[in-house]
């Protein structure tokens, strides 16, 4: 299967390692056997090509499908992913992005994990700091809100 | 950087993390922005009705009579409080026999993955049978937004007379108590820590909830030929 990224970087991959993404998968079986490049515009190539060895490391894994919250345990990604998401804040948020658009469940899982654990445990600031955020309250509307929430104060 | 990511991608980042921080901690994420502020809730709202569908059960205890119900509250951001709807609930209150005041006490119950099953309640304050005066339903206030709704129906009995019963109708409780209850459970708070008016089951309820698993348990394990 050839894909090509949004700059017109051209990869090949086997069909297997393509439909872990569902949007692949459903083009391929809408389409059949061609010989034609599939355009990914809202994905760069060097984002393509993690996605690619993600998918690649995983392609004998069984298809997820259901939701489950009670999977959603962040504490059970594998040393390989854990190593797969050691990357700067942008890279995590295209792979975010690819992994939605290319719907790919357990790569978005995977990810969206990796950016909850940044969360934990950190304060409102330490977040704000952590992902660039800016306080867009006014002092009396944040004020409202921590008033709100006193009864979290409490303890 | 993370305000790259669509809302309904943000929002997905936030249900993985209410899923191990207790509410408390997860509501301070209001103030981190207006967007937050605004998507806190809805994932709360979320992981509570979550916790309450994987083996959590309400249950109201008053006048000896427990209504026990798996049921998915509604939140109102507003008033900040879960509402219960019982209007399909078909039982009845027995009227008791003394007009004694009771102490009403919401239950949670934890049942599913423990070992013994854990109920915690808030104490909300006492009440008295519902007495109807001007219409069919008699609400009792017992603080600023906590209150229980009952209902008058008249139906027939099995003679053809008309009989009048009252039900209970709504359940309303203030968010933070319902949270507080939730990461009790979750995250198995001491009886010594609790806060004033939260307590768990009587050691007479544990025992009864105890047996009550075991044979359950025992029921859905144990095949009558593997004895």
């Amino acid at each position: 299967v050839k894909l090509t990224s949004s700059e017109g970087t051209e990869f090949i991959i086997d069909r297997k390692v393509a439909e872990k993404s569902v949007l692949l998968k459903n083009m391929l079986e809408d389409v059949g056997e061609s010989d034609m490049a599939i355009p990914l515009p809202n994905v760069t190539g060097p984002i393509l090509n993690k996605v690619i060895d993600y998918c690649t490391h995983h392609r004998d894994d069984p298809f997820v499908s259901q939701e489950d919250d009670s999977k959603k345990v962040s504490d059970d990604i594998d040393d390989w992913d854990a190593e797969f998401c050691k990357v700067d804040q942008g890279t995590l948020f295209e792979l975010i992005l690819s992994a939605n658009y290319l719907d790919i469940k357990p790569l978005l899982d995977l990810t969206c994990k990796t950016v909850a654990n940044m969360i934990k445990g950190k304060t409102p600031d330490e977040i704000r700091k952590t992902f660039n955020i800016t306080n867009d309250f006014t002092p009396e509307e944040e004020e409202h809100v921590r008033k709100e929430n006193e009864w979290c104060e409490e303890r | 950087m993370i305000q790259i990511l669509p809302n309904e991608l943000q929002i997905e980042i936030l249900n993985y993390v209410v899923i191990e921080t207790n509410f408390q901690d997860f509501c301070t994420l209001r103030i981190v922005c207006k967007k937050w502020n605004a998507f806190v809730p809805l994932v709360m709202h979320k992981a509570v009705v979550s916790r309450l569908n994987s083996g959590l059960k309400l249950e109201l205890t008053f006048w000896n009579d427990t209504k026990t119900k798996k049921l998915a509250p509604t939140y109102n951001d507003y008033t900040k409080t879960f509402t219960f709807q019982f209007d399909n609930l078909d039982d009845d209150i027995n009227e008791p026999l003394n007009d004694n005041k009771i102490s009403f006490i919401a239950f949670v119950k934890r049942s599913e993955d423990v070992l013994f099953p854990t109920k915690l309640g808030a104490e909300l304050g006492d009440l008295t049978f519902p007495d109807f005066v001007n219409n069919d339903m008699c609400i009792y206030e017992f603080d600023n937004r906590s209150n229980v709704c009952f209902k008058q129906e008249t139906k027939e009995d099995e003679e053809g007379k008309s009989i009048i019963c009252v039900k209970l109708y709504s359940f309303t409780i203030e968010a933070w108590k319902l949270f507080y209850i939730l990461d009790c459970l979750k995250f198995d708070t001491e009886i010594s820590s609790l806060r004033e008016g939260f307590r768990y089951a009587d050691w007479v309820d544990w025992w009864d909830e105890y047996c009550k698993w075991w044979c359950e348990y025992f029921y859905n394990n144990f095949e009558y030929n593997t004895l």
